[in-house]
């Protein structure tokens, strides 16, 4: 599998962003807020934008302020997909498909554009005009288009926002398939750490032109900062598994989180044995110092305090659940004294069923 | 007094002449003006619409200074034994520098309506600026493009006070059809210039119609309801 580094630098007035990353998969995903500088790092590498920076893509500087080098958008080889497709209005869809082909007509060229639209089922858009597709065909439409100008980097901005669910999960296949089959090296922005977790081999929180956090996703969600990642995906623990069982007569599923963790989630219709991606509210969480009789929550772990955070009217607290699961906590100060929290103390956590949500 | 027929052959070669020179010079002055960010862009615009607002009399005369024997260009082209004042060459002039402003207005609006970021995708895809004007700018732009031609030939038949002036009114060589109407009435050939005045009727019901013909055709023809072309549709292309 190929790497992909990135390397840049960036300023906007008081703005300013500075990124370091080395991947080690080809799909690098930056995740933040708006206003984190996604869309100026986008900028940046397309080179569409002037401004103060300095942009390397595996070894190859494409923009250099300090020594006045700014290469055009058109001698880049980047691939963008714009969030609102950027379809050619006056174009068919296979019109806007060859745009980006430079080059004679050439054998490899004509399998390169029937590999495409195979890939992203564009067969039957081919004649049709932008007004005339959906928009999920669109976006289809817009990834080929990109694809095939052979970029040596793919940029895709927001892919998979404002759609609906369906249409996510669809398009979000196609993505899949993308990647799979051409392995094109890219770099995906999006303010759902979701999208971002699903397609990257890299992960990059950015805020404020910061880099919060960044390494490969299951890493990524153990290091990242709690509050962090509430802000981004709303849930302060995201625990990643493997659905075992769903039973809809009990309501309820069984999912295993490393080797012998076991949580009773809600019923899902993803076939057995599918890896999934549970989000869970730290104020969700009951801890307890004696184990609990019968209680209605399916949910029990026997765990250890890794530490005690205070927030204000708010105390965090992280939790380690073997097998390198962690959950955070919160809970009142007047807890905290009640069951004497602190490192190393063994407490017993339980949530209930539906405390638990897929994300996705 | 010229034929019905010397009338309207001048008339027509002066119109398309001007029509045909406005067509390269008006897209690069509305791409000028709608993509410019330089300090000239105000300055080039206040210019470009000058002849709008000026009386065509005026225009005339400014013309004929800079195109005289002792003009600006007028002294330039004299050792070459080329003279423009009161020829066919000096009408074509007159109606250039009076319709370029229906020319230009028009394009350049829907120039400035062509979202940038389709232009932005195109160097993406690794077009040149000149790619991008004509596969992407211009065909967008189309329907401006048309109705700028058309307003601005509309404009050169009627020509009047800035012809007379330049190119004055010699029968078959710049007599043109307002001018034909003009020296009708004046020498008291009313049949005369009835029969003119009811083939400018004509023309300009043909133009009218062609106007609204290209309008709507385009409108059916180009995206309704594509991205970025949403609002073009909505507006209207008469710059006044």
């Amino acid at each position: 599998m190929s790497q992909l580094q990135l390397d840049m630098e960036l300023r906007r007035g008081s703005f300013l962003l500075r990124a370091a990353v080395t991947s080690d998969g080809p799909w690098i995903g930056v995740v933040g807020p708006s206003g984190a500088g996604k869309s100026s790092l986008l900028e940046a590498v397309a080179g569409l934008i002037p401004m103060r920076c300095r942009v390397e893509v595996d070894g190859r500087v494409l923009a250099d302020s300090s020594v006045g080098k700014h290469l055009p958008a058109r001698r880049r080889r980047v691939g963008l997909v714009f969030q609102g497709d950027a379809l050619f209005p006056h174009m068919t869809a296979a019109e806007n498909l060859v745009f980006g082909i430079s080059g004679a007509p050439s054998v490899r060229r004509d399998r390169a554009f029937a590999e495409v639209t195979e890939v992203l089922d564009l067969e039957d858009l081919l004649e049709r005009r932008p007004a005339a597709l959906s928009g999920g065909e669109k976006r289809r439409v817009a990834l080929g288009r990109a694809l095939l100008s052979d970029p040596a980097l793919l940029l895709l901005d927001e892919p998979l926002t404002g759609l609906d669910a369906a249409l996510r999960r669809r398009i979000l296949d196609y993505l899949v398939r993308v990647k799979q089959h051409f392995l094109p090296p890219a770099l995906m922005v999006s303010h759902q750490l979701e999208d971002v977790l699903a397609l990257s081999d890299h992960v990059v929180v950015l805020e404020e032109g910061k880099i919060r956090s960044q390494g490969a996703p299951s890493e990524l969600l153990r290091r990242t900062d709690r509050s962090v990642l509430a802000r981004l995906v709303g849930f302060e623990n995201v625990l990643t598994g493997t659905l075992q069982e769903s039973n809809p007569a009990s309501g309820t599923a069984r999912v295993m989180l490393g080797e012998d963790l076991e949580l009773r989630t809600p019923p899902t219709d993803l076939p057995t044995g599918s890896p999934v991606r549970l989000g869970v509210r730290a104020e969700d969480l009951i801890l307890a110092s004696e184990r609990p009789g019968s209680t209605s929550a399916r949910n029990l772990l026997h765990v250890s305090v890794e530490e005690v955070i205070p927030r204000g009217p708010w105390t965090l607290v992280d939790l380690d659940c073997g097998d390198s699961v962690r959950l955070t906590a919160k809970v009142t100060p007047a807890s905290v004294r009640e069951l004497d929290l602190r490192t190393g103390r063994k407490v017993w956590v339980l949530f209930k069923t539906h405390s638990i949500h897929y994300l996705e | 007094m010229a034929s019905l027929f010397d009338i309207l052959r001048v008339s027509l070669l002066v119109s398309v002449s001007a029509t045909l020179l406005l067509l390269p010079v008006s897209m690069l002055l509305a791409w000028l003006l709608a993509r410019g960010r330089g300090w000239w862009r105000r300055p080039l615009e206040v210019a470009v619409t000058l002849p709008l607002v000026l009386p065509p009399t005026v225009t005339g005369f400014i013309l004929l200074m800079l195109l005289g024997r002792n003009g600006f260009i007028g002294g330039l082209l004299a050792p070459l034994g080329i003279e423009i004042t009161f020829t066919a060459g000096a009408a074509i002039a007159a109606c250039f520098v009076v319709a370029l402003p229906l020319a230009v207005r028009p394009l350049a609006v829907a120039m400035g309506q062509v979202d940038e970021q389709l232009e932005q995708a195109a160097r993406t895809l690794g077009a040149g600026e000149w790619r991008v004007f004509w596969e992407i700018t211009m065909p967008l732009s189309l329907r401006g493009l048309l109705a700028g031609q058309l307003l601005a030939f509309a404009r050169s038949l009627g020509e009047f006070g800035a012809t007379i002036i330049v190119a004055g009114n010699i029968p078959g060589i710049t007599q043109t059809l307002p001018l034909g109407v003009y020296t009708a009435v004046t020498t008291g050939r009313d049949q005369t210039a009835f029969v003119l005045a009811l083939v400018a009727v004509v023309l300009a019901m043909a133009l009218v119609g062609l106007l609204a013909l290209v309008e709507q055709r385009l409108v059916t023809d180009i995206g309704r309801g594509g991205e970025g072309s949403g609002e073009r549709t909505e507006t209207t292309v008469l710059p006044l």
